[in-house]
């Protein structure tokens, strides 16, 4: 999962970004002000948005108007200083999903953070489940029947990405951009290597296989296998 | 003894009553005098015709045609029943033929008028008598010889007359006190009419609170010429008083955003820290993040309290004993504040004055001023920039200190703004261009705080000059100094 930290605050951004890759595996960019968000938001495919309400440039208010304008459906939680009931009801109404109020506690925005791409990718259960497979997203750990599955944060990374769009075709490219955030060099290998990891944990022993690829369009994760297995 | 106030109705209803008075008794100074004038000139005319009527009764007798006889039987009546008028007809050699009774003639203390009246008093009582001399007797029975000449004197009371002119006076009176009463109460009315819109004026004043700033000066006092200046006064004063309480509360809620955002970067900092266990060089690294995330919460807050401070006392007025303070040193001890940073962004700053300018100041106020155009300038500027920093003093007593950046300018839109507290001018690297916001708006109010003046100038992309003009105790112009301070 792929979030856009929002916030002018140098140290209060780098805390929250710390916060999402340690706690929830997440790959995260920071934007200090309301126009480098808008632009990053609109070139990347994120998951997240975790939007300061005060920002250099372009309020809060107006970059949440500004992606629902152009049709962006990435969630959007707000980080308010303010308390005042007008300022977070109409930030709602522009289209914003969520607000935690600042000082906040890390463990609830990360909460709150999880529960939002859950729902982004229409899930609302905090564990996904295909076929025997479960990822519990909230506690990141991942069973295969009985068997407790080990995964490196990578591996859990791909896995969750594909748990939450299970039965889609996602191309590499899509695991790139929603993976790595702008500090990574991206290269398409790298996930074949984590495929080919997660294959191994996931499928050797069992007799029905849930990771599939089509060649030439990417992966997906199912239970029946419909495509020709590589 | 103190008088209690007296009303303004009360004020106006007494001058009213006064010069009612007053007139009231000039009219009847002046009715009695004319009427005084009215009533003699026909006494006058009643005594001259009763006093020819007494000589028309001297005759002389029919048996002895050289002897005067005196009818009495043909005295006029008169006019006063009491007091009545007296006569005495006497030859012109002042042999007397007949006189009223009990009157021997005009007494020794007469005194008499030319036109030949005479006034005296008798036993107490004034009386105004004519005296005409020399007259002929009209009836003449014979031819032979002239007529005898006589004397009339013939006089009245002037009681009843003074009656007359007292009765006058006392109706004028009586006219001029019944019109006191309706004018007064005309009066008190007019007052309670005119001054109703006054009333509304204050009640509608009343209703102002911190909850209800809508003030309209109700129209009826705004239509009167005497009330529309007070009307648009208070108009004038709700709406700077609603401004400045607008401006407060829009601080205190900046405040309470930046201190929750200040909280909220701490408690982030310690939360990151504790989600899992670490090695001894992330706490390390860790707690002195936390540290330094303590410190600036600890600057913000102090910044704040003093902006608070110097707002307070410029509120109050100057404050007194301040010691004589060296502009040069508080800028040198700027620059020295600034020296690190200049020396980490690559940017030279160069202190040029010419006079060493010494005012009654807080040394630390002053400093403060310069270490936040200085941090502002030297952050502006581009690595291998220079800050110029000019140091004058002119002719009228005024220090004047020019900090001028050579970097990126301040836009158009963003320059009215700047001295606004928690204004972000947004840099292209999204850091904070300083602290929180507040550096320019703490500098703005230390400076007018000492009865200065601070003004920006900028052009985009060419930089930023910043003047300060502080009114200074002396002035004395000395050697210009140059004080680089090399950072490379």
């Amino acid at each position: 999962m792929r979030v856009l930290v929002v916030e002018d605050e140098k140290r209060l951004a780098e805390n929250i970004a710390r916060g999402l890759r340690e706690g929830a595996s997440y790959a995260v960019d920071i934007a200090a002000d309301g126009e480098e968000a808008i632009f990053l938001a609109e070139s990347v495919e994120y998951d997240l948005l975790i939007l300061d309400l005060m920002l250099p440039k372009r309020s809060g208010l107006e970059v949440v108007k500004r992606l629902r304008g152009a049709g962006k459906e990435t969630p959007i939680l707000i980080l308010t200083a303010k308390d005042e009931r007008e300022s977070v009801v109409s930030l709602l109404d522009a289209g914003a999903d969520d607000y935690v109020t600042k000082p906040f506690d890390l463990g609830e925005l990360l909460a709150r953070a999880k529960a939002l791409i859950r729902r982004g990718k229409g899930k609302s259960a905090p564990v996904l489940s295909v076929g025997d497979l479960e990822v519990n997203t909230a506690r990141r750990s991942v069973r295969r029947g009985a068997r407790e599955v080990t995964l490196t944060p990578m591996e859990y990374r791909v896995l969750e990405y594909l748990a939450h769009r299970q039965d889609t075709v996602v191309s590499q490219t899509e695991l790139l951009e929603h993976l790595y955030d702008y500090n990574w060099e991206k290269f398409s290998n790298v996930i074949e290597v984590y495929i080919s990891g997660l294959r191994r944990k996931i499928d050797d022993g069992f007799p029905v296989k849930l990771i599939h690829t089509m060649r030439g369009h990417g992966y997906v994760l199912r239970k029946e296998a419909e495509g020709k297995r590589k | 003894m103190k008088w209690k106030p007296i009303s303004l109705a009360a004020r106006i209803v007494g001058s009213v009553i006064a010069l009612d008075l007053l007139l009231t008794a000039v009219i009847v100074a002046i009715g009695v005098f004319v009427a005084s004038e009215e009533l003699q000139s026909a006494f006058d005319v009643s005594l001259r015709s009763k006093a020819l009527s007494v000589r028309a009764l001297v005759r002389y007798d029919e048996d002895n045609p050289t002897k005067l006889i005196f009818d009495a039987t043909g005295l006029p009546p008169s006019n006063d029943p009491v007091h009545t008028d007296v006569f005495s007809v006497s030859l012109s050699n002042g042999e007397p033929i007949s006189h009223a009774t009990g009157w021997e003639g005009l007494p020794s203390g007469t005194r008499y008028t030319s036109a030949g009246f005479a006034r005296f008093r008798r036993s107490g009582v004034p009386f105004r008598g004519i005296v005409l001399r020399d007259i002929p007797v009209l009836d003449r029975e014979d031819e032979s010889g002239p007529p005898a000449k006589i004397t009339v004197v013939y006089a009245a009371s002037l009681l009843d007359m003074r009656d007359r002119a007292f009765r006058v006076g006392v109706y004028l009176s009586a006219a001029g006190l019944a019109l006191l009463v309706p004018m007064a109460w005309l009066t008190a009315w007019v007052m309670r009419r005119s001054l109703s819109p006054l009333n509304d004026l204050a009640s509608r004043a009343g209703g102002i609170s911190v909850r209800q700033w809508a003030f309209d000066a109700p129209p009826r006092a705004k239509a009167i010429p005497e009330l529309a200046p007070l009307s648009e006064a208070l108009e004038l004063l709700v709406a700077r008083l609603h401004e400045s309480f607008g401006r407060q509360r829009e601080f205190t809620s900046d405040l309470a955003h930046e201190l929750k955002t200040s909280v909220a970067i701490i408690k982030s900092s310690a939360q990151v820290l504790l989600r899992r266990p670490r090695s001894t060089e992330e706490y390390v690294t860790g707690l002195e993040g936390l540290l330094g995330d303590c410190e600036s919460m600890e600057a913000l807050v102090e910044r704040m309290l003093r902006l608070a401070r110097i707002e307070q006392w410029s509120e109050e007025g100057k404050r007194k004993d301040l010691p004589l303070t060296s502009l040069l040193a508080t800028c040198d001890a700027a620059v020295s504040r600034v020296a690190a940073l200049a020396t980490a962004k690559n940017v030279d700053i160069t202190v040029h004055s010419a006079g060493n300018p010494q005012l009654r100041a807080d040394p630390e106020d002053l400093e403060l001023v310069w270490v936040n155009l200085f941090d502002n300038a030297v952050r502006h500027s581009s690595p291998g920039g220079t800050v110029m920093v000019r140091i004058s003093a002119s002719v009228d007593h005024e220090a004047i200190v020019c900090v001028e950046d050579s970097g990126s300018g301040i836009s158009a839109e963003d320059l009215p703004h700047i001295f606004e507290r928690f204004r972000r001018g947004g840099n292209s690297d999204g850091q904070l261009s300083n602290g929180f916001g507040l550096g320019l708006a703490i500098c703005k109010a230390i400076v007018e705080a000492y009865g200065g003046t601070i003004e920006v100038k900028s052009d985009q992309g060419k930089g930023t000059k910043v003047f300060v003009r502080i009114p200074a105790e002396s002035a004395a112009a000395g050697a210009s100094a140059e004080t680089p301070v090399k950072a490379r």
